[in-house]
């Protein structure tokens, strides 16, 4: 019997979902369909974490994941995550994707790797990447690094100011207010614990 | 051969039209043989700018589909005569007309004329792309206010993706005394953030409303702030180098007085 393409699995943070990743993908997006519907009350205001194994989602399937997750009231997706052994390998084997102007409003760059843009990243502007974000000037936009659910990837930038930082699907927002004063050294923004935090690229050693 | 400039902004209001106007106007009175087209479709408004509208009889979308010539379908301006305008259709919408059609009409105008400027309405969509595709260079208008920038820097992106080398700047509509007190982007700001080179600063003029209302362009008049401002823009596009006027310096008589003393 073939094993089956998704499973649930109740925990204290709420319903880990396993996406089989040996199985292809629509028939993952078939069956978790079908599984969602027959049990439609179960799923009603729980949290998610979803875990696609060793598979990488790019964004059309995570699209493909959150629509339906979606028709489901009160359905939250909490987290995104892959297998250890999966996360292991990407962070040394992943490409870089290099960008040399700045990244304007209504621009979105993805890369299954990290990123590296040599110029701004203006508001309204998004950056997605499975591995880290490293903006060699102003990061005034959106950053979304270990898209896939690496928890160890960071996003660094000159000038720190964005609108919203993401980490394996932890969020940040810019808190509401006057402009942001960003600080004129260059930062890093990483994860610790379930709270993304940013501090200086390099502490002094006089501190 | 001519050059063919966009004149765009993303945001509407912010004063595509005026510097279309002015800009051409001013080049025109500078001898240069220059052409208007009105690439806003269903609505006309440069003919009004220029004071033109009861001597529009083709527009556009006649030339483009065959029922006039471009030479039949331009209006001779009535102060500068190496100033025409092709106007827009005001009874048709921007579907009328392909990119691929508006490329060919301004690649013909470009044969006959100096500079062909087009205004471009507002939006990012079919009317956006009819006005650029046959552009070699574009004018950016922006307002110092957060939503028009954030704006013009979709637009620029969407104009380097069409492969427009050359993108520069007018910061229009400048309000030096709320710059001086903090309340409005300063123009370094602007062009920190937007990344593209600076080709005027235009002030806030209650002269613009009057001129645009009586279809004069400002340009022609050198005593007006806003005038001297475009007529510094178009100097520029002919390549000459002319520094930027400090907008945001009080020249108020006591301020003046001050200097003169050494107070300020």
């Amino acid at each position: 019997m073939p094993e089956e393409a998704v499973l649930f699995r109740g925990t204290r943070e709420g319903i880990h979902i396993y996406l089989n990743d040996e199985v292809e993908f629509p028939s993952v997006v078939d069956s978790l369909e079908q599984r969602l519907a027959t049990s439609q009350n179960f799923f009603q205001g729980a949290r998610v974490v979803i875990n696609t194994g060793r598979r990488t989602l790019s964004a059309d399937q995570m699209a493909t994941v959150s629509q339906i997750l979606n028709r489901y009231e009160g359905v939250q997706l909490v987290r995104l995550e892959q297998s250890k052994a999966a996360q292991k390998q990407s962070n040394s084997e992943m490409t870089a994707l290099v960008v040399e102007k700045p990244v304007r409003s209504g621009q979105q760059l993805y890369h299954p790797g990290h990123i590296i843009v040599i110029g701004d990243v203006n508001p309204g502007a998004e950056i997605v990447a499975e591995g880290n974000i490293v903006i060699m000037g102003a990061l005034r936009g959106t950053a979304h690094a270990g898209y896939a659910g690496n928890k160890s990837a960071f996003v660094a930038a000159n000038v720190m100011a964005p609108a919203q930082v993401s980490i394996a699907g932890i969020l940040a927002r810019r808190p509401d207010g006057d402009s942001p004063v960003a600080a004129l050294e260059p930062e890093v923004a990483r994860l610790r614990g379930e709270q993304i935090v940013i501090e200086p690229c390099q502490r002094s050693s006089y501190e | 051969m001519g050059k063919a400039i966009v004149v765009t902004s993303g945001k509407g209001g912010v004063g595509k039209t005026t510097t279309t106007a002015n800009i051409g106007a001013g080049l025109a009175a500078l001898g240069q043989k220059v052409a208007l087209v009105d690439a806003d479709i269903g609505l006309r408004n440069l003919d009004l700018f220029m004071g033109l509208e009861n001597r529009v009889v083709y527009h556009l979308v006649d030339v483009i589909e065959g029922r006039a010539t471009w030479k039949k379908a331009i209006i001779r301006d009535k102060r500068l005569e190496n100033l025409v305008l092709l106007p827009s259709a005001q009874v048709r919408d921007k579907d009328s007309v392909t990119p691929r059609q508006m490329k060919q009409l301004v690649d013909e105008l470009k044969q006959e004329f100096d500079f062909v400027l087009l205004d471009c309405p507002a939006g990012i969509e079919r009317g956006f792309k009819n006005a650029v595709a046959g552009a070699d260079q574009a004018i950016v208008v922006v307002n110092p206010e957060v939503s028009s920038v954030r704006d013009a820097d979709r637009v620029i992106g969407l104009l380097e993706a069409e492969e427009i080398k050359c993108i520069q700047l007018v910061v229009n509509r400048l309000k030096p005394s709320m710059v001086k007190r903090g309340e409005m982007l300063a123009i370094k700001d602007i062009v920190d953030l937007l990344a593209i080179d600076l080709l005027g600063i235009v002030p806030e003029d209650e002269g613009i409303v009057i001129s645009s209302n009586r279809g004069e362009p400002i340009a022609l008049n050198q005593t007006m702030k806003a005038g001297q401002a475009f007529c510094n823009i178009s100097r520029r596009l002919m390549g000459d180098e002319i520094p930027f006027v400090d907008w945001q310096e009080d020249d108020s008589f006591f301020s003046r007085l001050k200097k003169l003393f050494g107070i300020s």
